[in-house]
């Protein structure tokens, strides 16, 4: 089992990374094998939400781009996250910038049919997953993106302020709005579940 | 927003200000992701309604309008983005660790091709090439000295630099250097000028009797040699080469396990061999400077993904952190 695997009761793995980050920056893989396990996670979901179907080519950027440059990181595991986080963004934004994109692949989140391999019992989870990080990307990005650092990455208000070179006090304003938003979606699914396709499973959100 | 969103906001989606914050509180940074804790947000957003402004909870009894199903509803979706990592998510691991192993630099290409001609690790490699290097001027220098060549040691040389077939920085390295101790070492027993591998070969006077001598006139391999060379020394350590092919470089070389310095040797002086690997100092600072000025090129350049750089923008936000102190800041470095 992976080291992210059931770290932690409950949600995403954060863990301590302080000391993975210190065997990393001396060249040990088992380190930054920690770090890649316990952040990729959060990271592809945020690009989910960015970049659509790219997240994972855009994950894998931002990745070699750490494989290159942890070891010369001067910095605890919090200001790693928050790095890591906003070379994410650089290499979405990049990525978003690319005329070849097509329209319809912005803020799109992938299917679950287009992961293969996910064992049976993960699928309700995931499916869940899935479903919620498409509600999230239908916010507002510079909500969207509040809301994912906040709540998926695990970013404080001034961490996420870093990310996106923001004050903290608009992050704060994006984060409670896009929540309030975020509320409004729900509803307004839920509904559309219990009028449209009720028994479908998209009247009663997410479940747990 | 939809019209028809915006119209819900009247009944059932209306979160208050307080409960997204405290929903924030429980999801967002340090979190204590319980669920039940969760659950119990509802139960005091009655009182924290008023804050939630116009078009807030005007009706919170009891009904699926009640703003604590709100609450819930977005906690549920919360929770679910942050649920724990699927294994789908913990694909593709295996290519960021050769990044990582290869000393990092922009791997694409060039870490695979270390994965196919180094199945060390390019760490590994570079170590045991150092240290063969060094165990080869030693040898060098006692030959000299001595005239003894310690046999064993040379093999093992010999080995690790002729086994691994790549025309990596160590053998490259190794031929500049060698010219001192190769002076030294020709100076004492071996004929010819450039003399930089009779260290590895004086002791068994192997080398003066190296076929057709090559090694003294450096740039007077014949192009099928250094043909040869080249492949023997490509990315898949020459494994392609036929074995009469092989035999007949063993055979200039003076022996199969001389077979790398030999075409060390030629590919040097052809001056046009295969180009050096950067160290892995190169590979990663050339990334540095490609990010940096890619996201110099446009308006987000404050997101550039130096190290440096996240680390220089936390002082100011962390700190003394007046509302436009972190943006001054920022806008003065440009």
């Amino acid at each position: 089992v992976p080291y992210g695997l059931l770290k932690g009761r409950y949600g995403l793995a954060r863990g301590d990374l302080d000391a993975a980050l210190a065997a990393a920056r001396r060249g040990r893989e088992s380190g930054f094998a920690e770090l890649w396990h316990t952040l990729q996670p959060a990271v592809l979901r945020y690009l989910k939400a960015v970049v659509g179907n790219s997240a994972a080519e855009v994950a894998s950027q931002t990745w070699l781009q750490a494989a290159g440059e942890v070891r010369g990181y001067h910095g605890d595991a919090e200001g790693f996250r928050v790095w890591l986080f906003r070379a994410a963004r650089h290499h979405a934004l990049e990525e978003l910038r690319k005329p070849a994109r097509r329209a319809e692949d912005c803020g799109g989140v992938a299917s679950a049919a287009e992961w293969p391999d996910v064992p049976e019992n993960w699928a309700v989870e995931q499916e869940n997953t899935e479903r919620a990080l498409r509600l999230i990307a239908r916010l507002p990005k510079d909500q969207a993106e509040v809301v994912l650092l906040r709540v998926v990455a695990g970013l404080d208000v001034s961490q996420t302020a870093r990310v996106l070179d923001q004050r903290d006090e608009a992050v704060r304003v994006a984060a409670i709005g896009g929540l309030r938003t975020l509320a409004l979606i729900v509803a307004d699914e839920q509904s559309a579940g219990d009028v449209g396709d009720s028994g479908s499973g998209g009247g009663e959100g997410l479940g747990t | 927003m939809s019209e028809r969103e915006a119209g819900r906001s009247e009944d059932f989606g209306t979160l208050s200000a307080a409960e997204a914050d405290r929903l924030l509180a429980a999801f967002g940074g340090d979190a204590h992701r319980d669920l039940a804790g969760l659950i119990g947000i509802g139960k005091t957003s009655a009182s924290a309604g008023r804050t939630a402004g116009a078009g807030g909870n005007t009706s919170h009894d009891n009904t699926p309008d009640d703003p604590s199903t709100a609450a819930e509803a977005v906690g549920r979706v919360l929770a679910a983005a942050s649920a724990p990592a699927q294994p789908h998510e913990l694909h593709g691991y295996d290519s960021v660790r050769r990044a990582f192993d290869s000393g990092g630099g922009r791997t694409g290409t060039r870490s695979n091709r270390y994965a196919v001609a180094l199945p060390l690790g390019r760490r590994t490699v570079v170590k045991l090439a150092t240290l063969a290097t060094t165990l080869t001027m030693t040898g060098v220098a006692v030959a000299a000295e001595a005239n003894v060549l310690p046999q064993p040691i040379q093999h093992v040389a010999h080995q690790m630099l002729g086994g691994v077939g790549v025309p990596g920085p160590q053998p490259r390295r190794y031929q500049p250097t060698a010219s001192g101790p190769g002076g030294l070492a020709s100076s004492a027993n071996t004929p010819q000028p450039s003399g930089s591998p009779g260290g590895r070969t004086t002791g068994d006077s192997a080398h003066g009797a190296t076929p057709g001598s090559s090694p003294g006139q450096d740039s007077a391999f014949p192009d099928k040699v250094i043909a040869l060379c080249r492949a023997f020394t490509s990315d898949d350590g020459g494994h392609h080469l036929s074995h009469a092919e092989r035999g007949r470089l063993a055979d200039l070389a003076g022996g199969e396990s001389k077979i790398g310095d030999y075409c060390v040797r030629v590919l040097d002086s052809t001056d046009t061999g295969t180009p050096l690997d950067p160290t892995p100092s190169d590979g990663s600072s050339s990334t540095t400077k490609r990010n940096v000025s890619k996201a110099g090129q446009g308006k987000d350049r404050h997101h550039t993904s130096e190290p440096k750089d996240a680390r220089r923008t936390s002082g100011p936000t962390r700190d003394g952190r007046g509302p436009d102190q972190p943006q001054t800041i920022r806008r003065s470095r440009h």
